[in-house]
């Protein structure tokens, strides 16, 4: 009796791309431990993916476009946290937040920066200066060079963005 | 919130109200003007 089982098609992807691709990420992460990571939540992706397995013709091609979007993703949350410990950093000690706070603050700038990520880097600049840093329109709009009607339009753009987060 | 579908007019119109009051730049004859708009809309 064969005891044979069916390899499922993302199993087979697995057993035909995982070395390649961890690879493939060690090249760009430059540490193993990273890209091992990257490459399992590459095939998390895949299997949540509507993509049948079985169906793709360049496998190779559409892994490294998830995995790509995973390495970009992590380099913004790294740049994010980087420049939040930098900005803590300048703050006197007695400032300093509890951990829960920091991850706390983490999280929100993440979620802020994943909710802007599709408008421009000058309209993202604008609504940051006005929610985080409490500038006026016309600050702003000294500060950048802009007139206040071009800062009131970035504004109505970014809050739109919020909106159809919230309830669209 | 009360779960209303709000209409897209109705959403650009607010958006637009909202960026007018965090400017810090509306008159009284504005904010008269969004007083309408809020009674309007109710």
């Amino acid at each position: 009796m064969s005891h044979d089982r069916i390899v499922s098609p993302v199993e087979q992807l697995y057993a035909n791309h995982h070395s390649w691709l961890r690879g493939w990420l060690h090249r760009r992460l430059g540490h193993s431990a990273d890209a091992e990571d990257l490459a399992h939540d590459t095939f998390i992706r895949v299997l949540r993916s509507k993509h049948e397995a079985h169906e793709l013709r360049q496998p190779m091609a559409f892994l490294a476009t998830i995995a790509n979007g995973l390495l970009i993703n992590r380099w913004r949350r790294q740049a994010i946290e980087r420049a939040y410990l930098e900005a803590l950093a300048a703050r006197p000690v007695a400032q300093e937040p509890s951990p829960e706070e920091r991850y706390l603050t983490i999280e929100t700038l993440l979620q802020l920066d994943s909710l802007l990520f599709g408008l421009s880097t000058r309209v993202r600049q604008i609504f940051f200066l006005s929610q985080l840093d409490g500038l006026t329109y016309p600050q702003i709009a000294a500060q950048l060079g802009l007139s206040v009607a071009q800062v009131q339009r970035a504004m109505g753009k970014a809050f739109g963005v919020c909106y159809a987060s919230c309830f669209e | 919130m009360s779960g209303v579908p709000v209409t897209p007019g109705v959403r650009d119109t607010a958006i637009d109200w909202i960026v007018r009051m965090q400017s810090g730049l509306m008159s009284a004859a504005d904010h008269l003007a969004l007083q309408h708009w809020r009674q309007a809309c109710a």
